[in-house]
């Protein structure tokens, strides 16, 4: 369940890590 | 903290691997008069694209990559990265719709262009695969079935998707941008053909055979293996290995187990099987002399982490006692001396695996043997019931300091559950706390 949990938010924080980064990208690019 | 440092390096790969794309885009010219919702959404279709290839890493078997985490813990976040993979690919065609509502035409497969059949063909094979996995149970898809099907749907999307970007080809407008998208796909393909072409010839060229199978309590089965001219693998007591059984009545099949042998047998290797349906109930049919393939030795569930730790607790719940076995086993045939308690919980006191067994390695180790029986039969004097919080309390060393005893807990996921959250009710340290999963779908 905990080991489930970290995973779980591991996976919660890369993605916004990585809409993040799709965000950062779509402002440099205009 | 040296199992934090390589996990950490691992989910920086994978962040920049996932965001790689967006690098190789931002190189020479932006394409003109494009608003920002429109690049975001590319933007978020070339990651989920990325994250999607990555989805065959995580699932393909490198040691490297699970040793810090745990597989059990890999494929999890599989799982749960899926989910927000696909969240991104579908807001890529959605943010474009909202935008501009006329794209919307472009769902028409008979009018549409082959771009955008692609796209299209690449989300519904993204949105089976989905449905298929995380409803797996309720939609009643048979586990084997399920693996190749997902196969399928997995591949499906991926290529369409990879179609679809060459085939809109905005963003390989340049040579530099051509060739490292080149680079990129050929790292794909690469991979790829290692997990699916080289690393099953490698297997099959290190064949073992069946030497026994021989029946245990609580319908399981022992399967005896040893290696066909080669020397076999050496595992740590407590992992697992990946069984493929070929000329069994499902055909061909893959299936995660537990080492049940000690570590220290150089001659042989046994895994115990319980009997639960589909290729578990085909165990008993493998003849001596039978061709089977291992892929592994895998997982980081097992006592030799910890060669510092004062003794040990086993908590096991039916057939989860055979990664313990193996460590206790392990114990007996070196030697080691250092206090166990093993807490053995079962629903009827007949269907208790290797019973007879654990009794005699009682007088070798130095092990305080403790059964839970729900079913208990008359005059039963031993402890009832389910693993309770009094149960532990009762049987758990008094010493429970960081780090002087490990525990490690395999069973069936409710009883996982229950045991792990009253742990920090005992005062156990969550980081000498273990387990690990197979109900993976």
């Amino acid at each position: 369940m905990r080991r489930q949990r970290f995973s779980t938010l591991l996976a919660i924080g890369i993605g916004i890590i990585l809409v993040a980064l799709a965000i950062a990208f779509a402002l440099l690019q205009m | 903290m040296k199992r934090w440092i390589q996990g950490f390096f691992w989910v920086v790969v994978y962040i920049l691997l996932a965001a790689a794309p967006l690098l190789v885009l931002m190189i020479g010219p932006a394409p003109e008069g494009r608003e920002v919702w429109r690049v975001f959404s590319v933007g978020l279709g070339f990651v989920g694209l990325a994250m999607m290839a990555l989805q065959f890493v995580l699932t393909a078997r490198f040691k490297v990559i699970k040793a810090p985490f745990g597989a059990d813990l890999v494929y999890h976040f599989h799982r749960q990265i899926s989910l927000v993979a696909a969240a991104m690919i579908l807001a890529h065609p959605l943010i474009l719709f909202i935008r501009s509502p006329i794209l919307l035409s472009l769902l028409n497969v008979f009018t549409a262009p082959n771009r955008a059949r692609a796209g299209v063909t690449s989300i519904v094979a993204l949105i089976l695969l989905i449905v298929t996995s995380v409803y797996r149970k309720q939609l009643k898809i048979e586990y084997t079935r399920w693996r190749i099907w997902h196969g399928i749907f997995s591949a499906t999307a991926v290529i369409f998707a990879m179609v679809h970007v060459l085939l809109v080809g905005n963003y390989i407008n340049t040579p530099l941008k051509q060739v490292l998208w080149i680079a990129y796909g050929t790292f794909w393909v690469g991979l790829l053909i290692w997990i699916r072409i080289l690393k099953p010839i490698i297997t099959l060229r290190r064949p073992y055979e069946a030497v026994d199978v021989i029946k245990e309590r609580g319908d399981a089965w022992t399967l005896v293996l040893r290696p066909v001219n080669h020397k076999g693998m050496r595992f740590i007591p407590g992992q697992f290995a990946w069984i493929t059984v070929w000329n069994s009545v499902f055909g061909e099949s893959e299936h995660p187990f537990s080492f049940s042998s000690s570590a220290s047998d150089e001659e042989t290797l046994a895994f115990t099987i319980k009997e639960l349906g589909d290729f578990t109930a085909t165990i008993k049919n493998i003849q001596p002399g039978q061709k089977v393939y291992l892929d592994g030795p895998f997982g980081s569930f097992s006592m030799d982490r910890y060669p510092d730790a004062e003794g040990f607790v086993f908590i096991a719940g039916g057939i989860g006692i055979t990664p313990m076995m193996s460590m206790l086993r392990t114990m007996r045939d070196r030697g080691d001396q250092r206090p166990v308690t093993l807490i053995y919980a079962n629903n009827e006191w007949d269907d208790v695996t290797f019973r007879e067994e654990i009794s005699e390695l009682e007088r070798d180790l130095n092990l305080t043997l403790v059964y839970v029986i729900l079913n208990p039969p008359e005059a039963w004097e031993g402890e009832t019931g389910f693993v309770t919080e009094e149960i532990l309390d009762r049987y758990l060393p008094e010493k429970r300091s960081r780090g002087a005893y490990q525990i490690y807990i395999c069973g069936p996921g409710p009883m996982m559950d229950a045991v792990e959250s009253v742990m920090p009710n005992l005062d156990v340290h969550m980081g000498d706390f273990h387990s690990e999963r197979f109900e993976l779908v």
